[in-house]
């Protein structure tokens, strides 16, 4: 089994077309983007014992809020834990150990919920499938990056935005299950988990076997490695991931990360009850939803078509653009309540999505670009600790800042006003932290004939 | 995708049609969805 699994077992032929393998990305993380989707289950999980309405003795909201929190930052910490391990494995095993964690997380959690035990959920949904949502996130990447050296944004845009459309599917398919199995005696949310852990650990584990990774040396056809260019920061040596984390740049990529998703995760979990707050009178709650909807689909987009974008006009500028077209967009939202035009404040946040997206699809390019191709997944991994550290800070923030003014007499309408300012701040903030971003010194590089500093059991991305 | 042999056209179709359905599934729910948004 070990050996079906190994790195050297999936090297590709010559004839091998590279397009086959943003499908099996495509399979990981559209599986894993379910996560986007686990609120369809709070609900119905706040009246599993009283089945038609909450009774006491059954889980309140707050208390379910957690299980997607541990979830994040266990994604965070694994994909930091583990980066190393996925590259070092390469994408079959990786990928297979995520679909046994992710669809593990749903049965152990389906337990706890028919056991009534929330601790059984935090540990499964929560840990355990933390653990695959983070190895299920690195395990594409280096391997697309090797695949299309020449479209490194665009080959990881399209993985990622597969984490971006699961919930897309996952939603509409949580509720049919919920509905299909719902009787006077279940929700229906212990079958359908069981359904999903089953049908994602299948789907992940196709995707995981039709994984190959180029042989040594091979590049497509017609292409040549561009010369290094300074002012787009691609250089061709090699940063160790031990010593990426000695380098400015990789704490400067890590707070642009982090910054990106505080902003947006702040107002992703806040747009429903945001838009019918300050458009009282022509807001309705489904289209609310509709508008939660319609940010999921620019969020997906965005994941796509700025890290493509990212292909033509480099990392550094894509950034730069979320962080002076960002702050702008996020000063006109208050304004658009002042005018009283949802359409105007619909646009500003679906803009706003498509960059919260691009900000998690372009950083495994500007990472290539910065610290080499070869420990690409390993730094990524690293990288999105940022990420977990944001799942936490920027719904916090919003909720607290939200609170604070309405404590202290403001409308709830107006109460979203300082917090957009804020967030344009944090962009702001995160602007100059990308501005900052200069190439690696050459003393923390890998060089022919210079020791490498990589630690024991790091090896490059396709050796 | 130049280098598209007559071999792995099948295969290629069959991968892409595996992911590319259920997300255009799951794009066209959203859109529906969202239409209640502009009624």
């Amino acid at each position: 089994m070990a050996g079906l699994l190994s790195k050297e077992r999936i090297v590709a032929r010559s004839n091998f077309n590279r397009w086959l393998i943003p499908p099996c990305a495509l399979a990981t993380h559209l599986c894993i983007g379910q996560a986007y989707a686990l609120s369809v289950f709070n609900l119905p999980l706040t009246r599993q014992l009283g089945i038609t309405h909450s009774v006491p003795g059954d889980w309140k909201l707050t208390e379910l809020g957690w299980v997607f929190t541990i979830a994040i930052f266990v994604l965070g910490a694994s994909a930091a834990v583990f980066g190393k391990w996925a590259q070092a494995q390469g994408p079959r095993k990786s990928g297979l150990v995520a679909a046994a964690c992710w669809g593990a997380g749903f049965l152990v959690g389906a337990l706890g919920i028919q056991l009534h035990q929330l601790w059984l959920v935090y540990l499964g949904y929560g840990v355990l499938g933390g653990c695959g949502l983070g190895i299920g996130y690195i395990t594409p990447v280096s391997t697309l990056i090797s695949w299309f050296p020449d479209r490194r944004g665009m080959a990881t845009g399209m993985a990622i935005m597969g984490f971006g459309g699961g919930a897309l599917v996952a939603s509409p398919f949580s509720d049919f299950l919920m509905k299909r199995f719902a009787s006077d005696t279940s929700t229906g949310v212990v079958e359908s988990w069981i359904v999903l852990g089953l049908v994602y650990f299948l789907f992940m584990t196709g995707g995981a076997f039709g994984y190959r990774v180029p042989a040594e040396g091979w590049k497509p056809e017609g292409w040549s490695e561009p010369p290094e260019n300074s002012q787009r920061l691609i250089t061709r040596d090699n940063v160790t991931p031990h010593e990426a984390l000695r380098t400015p740049q990789f704490w400067l990529l890590w707070w642009v990360l982090c910054l990106n998703v505080t902003a947006g995760i702040g107002v992703l979990g806040q747009a429903s009850a945001m838009i019918q707050e300050i458009f009282r009178d022509k807001i309705t709650p489904s289209s609310a939803a509709g508008f939660v909807g319609l940010l999921s689909l620019f969020n997906m987009a965005g994941r796509f078509g700025w890290a493509s974008l990212s292909d033509k006009i480099g990392r550094k500028a894509t950034y730069a653009c979320f962080f002076t077209i960002g702050p702008v967009l996020y000063g006109l939202v208050p304004l658009s309540g002042k005018l009283g035009s949802p359409a105007m404040f619909v646009g500003c946040f679906a803009i706003i999505l498509t960059m919260y997206g691009g900000g998690f699809s372009t950083i495994p390019a500007y990472i290539a670009d910065i610290f080499g191709p070869k420990y690409v997944g390993a730094i990524h991994g690293r990288v999105l600790t940022a990420w977990s550290a944001a799942g936490v800070f920027g719904p916090v923030l919003v909720n607290y800042i939200r609170e604070f003014q309405i404590d202290h007499g403001v409308s709830k309408d107006h109460a979203y006003s300082v917090t957009m300012y804020i967030m344009a701040g944090l962009l702001v903030i995160a602007f100059f932290a990308n501005l900052a971003v200069r190439r690696v010194a050459e003393r923390h590089t890998e060089r022919p004939g210079k020791p490498s500093s990589t630690p024991h059991g790091a090896t490059p991305a396709h050796a | 995708m130049a280098e598209t042999t007559a071999s792995s056209a099948p295969k290629l179709a069959l991968a892409w049609a595996a992911v590319g359905l259920p997300l255009l599934w799951g794009v066209a729910e959203t859109l529906y969805r969202a239409l209640a948004l502009f009624r």
